[in-house]
């Protein structure tokens, strides 16, 4: 059954002054399997990060439809939007987004004190997550005394912390050097066997191959898409290569 | 190359319009104040104003205590500004400019604001200079004159003032770029705090620093008759308020900072919605606001405890204003008989003129005599000599009845008992229960004054006789200083009591068998009743001796007036200024929270808790320092009561009641502003909310 299903969704964005009109995404059609991994790929300014906003309900699209466990994003409430972007989604983001003024604890808690959770049952969930990946010792420190890599840990932490439906990643390795990009990864293939869907946006071929289906977009629209099956990363990791350079060539 | 800095600089200041047109304004403002007070002060017209020279030197005072002020305000304003900036300078030195290269366009940016703000400073002055001082003649009394005068010397001084001014904020930015890393210059001033034990250390020390200056001030006399009051009180005070301010920033930056760690320990406290983000973002900013709360508290205490000595001293004062002249002038005449022609006459000019008497007091029988004490034979004595030194008594005398028609009060006097009414600060031992006036005895029964007895002559005895009043003479003209002593505790009567002064009160007695004295009290303003005098003089010619001390309070009032009223648009001005500050802090704390508060959102806050989050941090950033100013003022209590005792003023006015007063104004002040502050922060946060 799907999970996620993008239907014909449009997104063109307008200047204010001069009205000048620019098409990000033309007609996106998509589904996204319970427990599946997905990967984006495209240029730069192919819509992406677009898709990935209208798909968590931060941005509206022209037209099309978004559903997700057969509810149409749409039809959800304003004022009920941040609860339901906080249970269905988790996000991870390019520069991490952790909160300066929280610890990273804090940062882990934050999810589940803002979704009413009691105080007492808070720790007996992050505390055995950050020991899984690796971040109990930073949990009493502030962003910008953690690296990069933990930085990202603990990122994820808190965007897996509250069980969302669909991990949302935006070009999770981008700011991240090769040995933190494959902890990472590896820490991707663990959340994913544990039955967490994801659908990360990337530029990478390293991190797309670890998906189990990668989507090329090109104009504002789905162009191709390769499929795991039996490959295994390396082997996937040729042929997503491969279909980009088909892709790039036949611009 | 100079004109590459030139165009950085403006171009700077362009972009950055939004914050640099309010500042600037801002600036202007302080600017027009300072040359307001300064044209006061040099303004030959001024002088000529009742009080006009006190005034004048008021103005002078006035200017350089607001010039300090607006300097603390222009500095803590520029200190935002210089950290909104510090990207701009990171980005420039990326670029490969050097940090004297930098000095060089912060140097001209700081040049276009000293002129432009000077420039629209002295403009807005001189427009408004003639409204303040039409203001003051309308408060004063004086001539009006429409002209527009501008003061060179303001002009000049306003001018390099600023220029100086800035000169402290340029140095203040060389010592902060120079201190950081140029690059990492926002990085740096985005680090939180972490608790440690020096921190609950440093905030222990706090609180008890902060208890002995109560302490310190809490055990300043009460009395101002303790020699060398004023300086020792002066030399506690001063200590105690250093002390305050100490305590006051260890509290802000460290105290606070130990608090908020104190109940983020607590897990049932800190993991609720609310809680969880306002204590994290409040634990987070301490370090860094909390040297700006303690400022904006020092300086709140500073404007709450001014403004409720001020207040302190207009409501004495005016108290005092009451008691020192309760009635508006006096008439004698030796031909009452006549007196009645004469007052019809001026009943009639009143009526003409809209001033109504609010009551007259006729004594009959007016009889004054001075009671002169004579401090090297321990005694009093009597005389008519009014060249003879000593201090003065009059005694007069009054019939019973007429005294509770006047006075309205009942006596209730019985045939034996005399009534007795005197100030009680010339007393001179106990009061005679009893006095024998030639085999006569009265019981002395001690009445209550009020307003209408405490007349001209403060040290008088007046002496209220249930019969006849011409009886109560016979008696005094008989036993002459026997009587007196009597009355007055001094019980050695047989030492004095030569014939000669018993003839010239019997003397005295025939030529003043038809006098009367009249104490007249006009209902209105001094203003007013000076008026009702110059009419009575006019009226009544040579017929009646008057006497009154109204001018004198109505220049007085005069000179009261002009200091409250200066005071109070330097304060009004003070505390805008605060609030502008505040205004500013919000602003900028804003566009460095627009990417916290888009992380806030994708992690699932919604706008109701986001705004709730931003109002109850600005309530709580608000309330805190002016709440503790509130609470250092009323500390001050008895050395300002003090100050306004030694200026022989009567403090009637509750400190304590006018401190609140104070506090609940500013706390509105305050309020408004940092309401239309949280807008401005929330429309700025959320302005990115559609490119989420």
């Amino acid at each position: 059954m799907s999970l996620l299903e993008v239907k014909n969704v449009k997104k063109i964005y307008s200047t204010r002054f001069s009205g000048n009109k620019v098409v990000a995404l033309s007609d996106v059609n998509l589904t996204v399997d319970q427990g599946e991994f997905v990967a984006i790929m495209g240029e730069s300014g192919s819509g992406k990060t677009t898709l990935l906003n209208i798909i968590a309900a931060m941005e509206n699209a022209t037209s099309g439809e978004v559903f997700l466990n057969g509810t149409n994003i749409k039809d959800i409430k304003e004022r009920k939007l941040a609860e339901f972007r906080r249970r269905e989604f988790g996000f991870l983001f390019q520069e991490f987004n952790l909160l300066d003024t929280f610890s990273v604890g804090d940062n882990i808690r934050l999810p589940l004190v803002l979704d009413g959770k009691k105080p007492s049952e808070i720790d007996d969930v992050v505390l055995p997550l950050a020991s899984k990946l690796g971040i109990k010792e930073i949990l009493d420190k502030y962003p910008y005394e953690v690296s990069g890599g933990q930085k990202q840990r603990a990122a994820c932490c808190r965007a897996v912390v509250i069980k969302p439906k669909l991990l949302l990643a935006d070009e999770p390795t981008g700011a991240l050097d090769s040995k933190s990009t494959g902890e990472l990864l590896h820490l991707f293939e663990e959340i994913h066997d544990s039955g967490q869907t994801i659908l990360m946006v990337t530029h990478s071929v390293k991190a797309a191959s670890y998906a189990s289906r990668v989507l090329f977009i090109k104009d504002g629209e789905v162009y191709h898409q390769v499929y795991r099956g039996d490959l295994s990363n390396h082997e996937f990791y040729n042929r997503i290569s491969d279909s980009l350079q088909v892709m790039l060539g036949g611009r | 190359m100079r004109n590459i800095y030139l165009k950085i600089a403006v171009n700077a200041i362009s972009k950055n319009r939004i914050v640099y047109i309010p500042y600037v304004f801002s600036v202007g403002i302080m600017g027009m104040v300072l040359y307001i007070l300064l044209t006061l002060g040099f303004d030959s017209s001024t002088l000529q104003l009742k009080g006009g020279e006190t005034f004048s030197l008021i103005a002078k005072f006035g200017a350089v205590f607001f010039f300090c002020l607006s300097m603390v305000f222009n500095i803590y304003l520029s200190f935002f500004l210089t950290r909104k900036r510090g990207k701009e300078y990171s980005v420039l030195s990326i670029l490969g400019m050097e940090r004297r290269h930098l000095y060089k366009i912060i140097i001209i940016e700081n040049l276009i604001l000293a002129v432009s703000g000077s420039l629209l400073g002295i403009a807005g002055g001189i427009v408004f200079y003639k409204l303040v001082q039409l203001g003051l003649i309308k408060f004063l009394g004086g001539q009006i004159d429409y002209k527009v005068a501008i003061s060179p010397e303001a002009v000049a001084l306003v001018f390099f003032s600023y220029i100086f001014v800035y000169g402290i904020i340029f140095l203040i930015q060389f010592i902060l770029l120079r201190k950081r890393d140029i690059v990492d210059y926002e990085r740096t001033l985005r680090r939180g705090h972490k608790r440690s034990v020096l921190y609950l250390l440093l905030s222990v020390i706090g609180v008890v620093i902060l208890l002995i200056a109560y302490r310190i001030e809490y055990s300043i006399p009460p009395d101002t008759r303790i020699f060398n009051y004023m300086q020792d009180s002066t030399v506690k005070f001063i200590i105690a308020s250093l002390l305050e301010i100490i305590a006051t920033y260890l509290l802000f930056v460290f105290g606070a900072i130990t608090f908020i760690s104190f109940l983020k320990s607590r897990k049932s406290i800190f993991y609720q919605k609310t809680n969880f983000v306002n204590l994290s973002t409040l634990g987070f900013r301490m370090k860094r606001s909390g040297l700006g709360l303690g400022t904006i508290c020092i300086l709140s205490t500073v404007a709450i405890t001014i403004t409720s000595s001020l207040l302190v001293f207009f409501f004495s004062s005016s108290e005092n204003l009451e008691n020192m002249v309760s009635y508006s002038f006096v008439a004698y005449t030796n031909e009452a008989d006549n007196a009645g022609s004469t007052l019809v006459t001026y009943s009639h000019e009143l009526d003409e003129n809209n001033l109504n008497v609010n009551k007259v007091m006729a004594i009959s029988q007016s009889f004054n005599i001075r009671v002169d004490y004579d401090p090297s034979a321990n005694d009093f004595i009597e005389s008519f000599d009014p060249s003879d030194s000593g201090i003065p008594f009059d005694i007069l005398m009054i019939d019973e009845e007429s005294y509770t028609s006047v006075t309205g009060m009942d006596t209730n006097l019985g045939s034996d008992e005399l009534g007795i009414v005197f100030t009680d600060r010339y007393m001179m031992g106990s009061l005679s229960q009893y006095i024998d006036c030639e085999g006569n005895t009265f019981k002395l029964k001690k009445l209550d004054r009020n307003q209408y007895v405490d007349f001209a002559y403060g040290d008088s005895i007046l002496l209220v006789y249930p019969g006849d009043i011409r009886e109560l003479m016979d008696y005094y003209c008989s036993s002459t200083d026997r009587f007196a002593r009597n009355i007055l505790g001094a019980f050695d009567s047989d030492e004095y009591s030569p014939d000669s002064i018993k003839d010239a009160i019997e003397g005295y007695k025939q030529s003043t068998g038809n006098s009367r004295m009249y104490i007249f009290n006009i209902e209105g303003n001094y203003e007013d009743q000076y008026k009702a005098y110059q009419l009575f003089t006019t009226v009544s010619g040579s017929e009646f001796l008057t006497e009154t001390y109204v001018d004198v309070a109505v220049d007085y009032i005069g000179v009261y007036k002009g200091l409250v009223f200066l005071s109070i648009i330097v304060l009004a001005i003070f505390i805008v200024m605060l609030a502008v500050s505040l205004y500013y802090k919000n602003l900028f704390e804003g566009m460095e929270d627009v990417s916290y508060y888009e992380i806030m959102r994708k992690v699932g806050m919604d706008d109701r808790l986001i705004n709730g989050t931003v109002y109850i941090q600005m309530f709580i950033s608000l309330l805190l320092p002016i709440l503790v100013a509130s609470i250092h003022a009323l500390f001050s209590e008895r050395y300002v009561i003090g100050i306004v005792k030694t200026l022989n003023i009567n403090v009637s006015a509750s400190f304590t009641k006018l401190t609140l007063l104070s506090t609940i104004v500013t706390i509105v002040i305050y309020m408004t502003v940092g309401l239309l502050a949280s807008r401005t922060y929330l429309k700025i946060v959320k302005g990115k909310k559609k490119e989420i």
